[in-house]
């Protein structure tokens, strides 16, 4: 304890200063603390809420004996290490507006309460990057896969967080069986016991993870280029609503009518994790760089020159997305090498 | 002669109202008391946050810090046209250098001191020496200096919770008091009211250091550090916990990025 006055102005006409440095280190604690302490947040350009989702284990996919079961549902357990804030909503089409200026939605004439869609998953990713610039942060981004179906969960394990029969399904969200065809304002349905709603319905919510892994060869993987959406829709039945299910699309939006296609967001509870979560030290390999600078002149690549130009020592599947995301980014398409002859 | 008359006759004008200001003073001097062990135990309670805040929270952002600027720098090794990355690079080096100053020598393992909880036995400890030794109540400049000396030892034993320390403090300011020179009433009236004026000020002052104090980011870290305790929760070691998350986080991706650099190298080989 000596140190304390050693070190320490503690003297009856003392100052008690703290030197820059660590006035620093201080605020940055609390900050912090700021963010261990909260359960919740609104968003001030969305209004929208968020609730904090605790860390934890649970079960991916489904038990064997669930109704309605995919084989591919493989019951696994997953790790979330970090809480994250999640919507406790989709986001609604007067949200979309405030970001974005319009309003893309099919289900238009229901009210700016109803969840957005007709967004593909590119539409949302430029939602997300306007909405972090609007707001000076990068903690908006979308929930993984795992991420989603562990807060919808909320430590169920049954098909619907409210049960297992298609009258607890009908009193958590909007399907097929009860929506008539159309979507409901969001927050309107029994919401799970981490207070989110629409987890079950309303519209299918894109999620971060591909669908696949991308493998190259002449056959064009076009097939392994799909993103995740969870949740089910108003147009699903029951067996599509449940928390092991999801379905697989096109990122851009072709092939599929995206009326019942929306999001929700997941705000990371520490800020700074996100900047360095980016793959950037992919970017800097020659033969992507070569690749991204023809992508940039001719507006596409095909796959041929994809294979050609990547660097060898980039393989596992993650690593593939991430540049596939890069392109996506920059809007250069990745095409068949025979459509991209005929365009010539 | 009558006793009664002597003493109608010895209280003058200037004795009433030295009498009226000894009064005044006596109040004023409990309150400066007070206000000095207010003051002082905000002090020492900070200091304490301080350190402990430093070794627990302190160093995992330093290291943090250090990782960081480690990845910022293998980036713009990697990119060195990309003016952003070499940017990037300089502000992380410099704040890791921060962070780095910031903790010191302060190491994690270093012992955990004990929460400072003044006894109310200390605290009047305290103030009993504050209302007699406060330099501000001295006679003159001499003593001033002597008593500003003196209430460096009392708050140092207070800050150490040291009872006996502080007892025998007392003992020694009593066994040698200020010498007041034999003064007339006006002279005596004359150092009173200065004594006055200057514990008006030191007590004014007082209250604005606990106004700054309480403005500081130590205070609000050690109020919101109170308000979670409350609830059950310790948020030193919760973000020491999310801390040391973000740690691992990015040792391995600093693990990733020298993996991909060396496998670069290779291929350029």
């Amino acid at each position: 304890m000596t140190e304390v006055t050693e070190n320490r102005a503690l003297i009856v006409r003392g100052e008690y200063d703290l030197t820059v440095p660590e006035r620093a280190l201080i605020g940055r604690g609390l900050l912090l603390a700021e963010s261990l302490g909260k359960k919740e947040f609104t968003c001030p350009i969305l209004g929208a809420k968020f609730v904090l989702i605790p860390a934890g284990k649970f079960m991916m996919g489904s038990p064997e004996n669930e109704h309605d079961r995919l084989d591919s549902e493989t019951l696994h357990q997953v790790t979330i290490s970090k809480s994250f804030f999640m919507q406790t909503t989709p986001v609604t089409q007067g949200q979309w507006q405030r970001v974005m200026g319009n309003n893309p939605s099919y289900h238009i004439s229901y009210g700016c309460d109803c969840p957005v869609e007709m967004v593909s998953w590119n539409d949302v990713q430029d939602f997300i990057k306007r909405l972090n610039r609007q707001e000076g942060t990068d903690k908006y981004r979308l929930p993984t896969g795992a991420e989603w179906k562990y807060a919808a969960r909320a430590g169920t394990t049954t098909r619907f967080y409210l049960g297992d029969n298609e009258d607890d399904l009908s009193r958590a969200g909007w399907h097929k069986g009860n929506s008539g065809g159309k979507t409901h304002p969001v927050g309107q349905k029994i919401p799970n016991a981490w207070g989110l709603y629409d987890m079950h319905g309303n519209v299918w919510e894109w999620v971060q993870s591909w669908y696949g892994v991308y493998t190259p060869g002449p056959e064009g993987p076009i097939s392994g280029l799909k993103r995740i959406a969870c949740g089910g829709s108003i147009y699903s039945s029951a067996r599509d609503c449940r928390s092991a299910a999801d379905r697989r699309e096109d990122p851009a939006g072709h092939g599929t009518f995206l009326d019942d296609m929306g999001f929700r967001l997941l705000a990371l509870s520490i800020q700074r994790e996100i900047k360095n979560d980016s793959p950037e030290y992919i970017q800097y390999s020659d033969g992507l760089k070569k690749l991204i600078k023809l992508g940039e002149e001719k507006g596409f690549v095909t796959y041929d020159e994809v294979n050609d130009l990547l660097p060898n020592d980039i393989v596992t599947s993650d690593q593939i997305d991430e540049i596939i995301e890069i392109f996506f980014n920059k809007n250069i398409d990745i095409i068949d090498t025979d459509k991209g002859e005929g365009a010539r | 002669m009558k006793q009664p008359d002597s003493l109608i006759k010895q209280i003058t004008p200037e004795e009433i109202e030295l009498e009226k200001k000894r009064a005044e003073l006596s109040v004023l001097e409990e309150e400066l008391a007070q206000k000095e062990l207010d003051l002082t135990t905000l002090q020492v309670n900070l200091e304490y946050l301080r350190q402990r805040y430093l070794r627990i929270v302190g160093v995992r952002i330093a290291r943090l810090d250090g990782i960081e600027a480690q990845i910022a720098e293998i980036i713009a090794r990697l990119e060195p046209k990309n003016e952003d990355a070499q940017e990037e690079a300089d502000r992380s080096r410099t704040q890791a250098k921060e962070s780095a100053n910031a903790t010191g020598s302060i190491t994690e393992e270093e012992y955990e001191t004990e929460p400072f909880k003044p006894s109310e036995n200390l605290k009047k400890l305290y103030r009993d020496l504050a209302k007699k030794a406060h330099p501000d109540l001295a006679p003159d400049e001499q003593s001033r200096e002597r008593r500003h000396k003196f209430m460096q030892k009392v708050n140092q034993a207070y800050a150490e919770g040291n009872e006996e320390r502080l007892r025998s403090l007392l003992n020694e300011w009593e066994s040698s008091p200020d010498s007041v020179p034999g003064e007339g009433t006006g002279a005596e009236l004359i150092r009173i009211i200065r004594q006055i004026a200057n514990v008006h000020n030191r007590i004014e002052a007082i209250g604005r250091e606990l106004e700054n104090l309480k403005e500081s980011e130590l205070y609000k870290l050690k109020l919101k550090i109170d308000e979670v305790q409350g609830q059950g929760r310790d948020l030193m070691s919760e973000m020491a916990d999310e801390l040391d998350a973000q740690i691992a986080g990015a040792e391995t991706r600093r693990r990733d990025m020298i993996k991909q650099v060396e496998k670069m190298n290779e291929a350029e080989r």
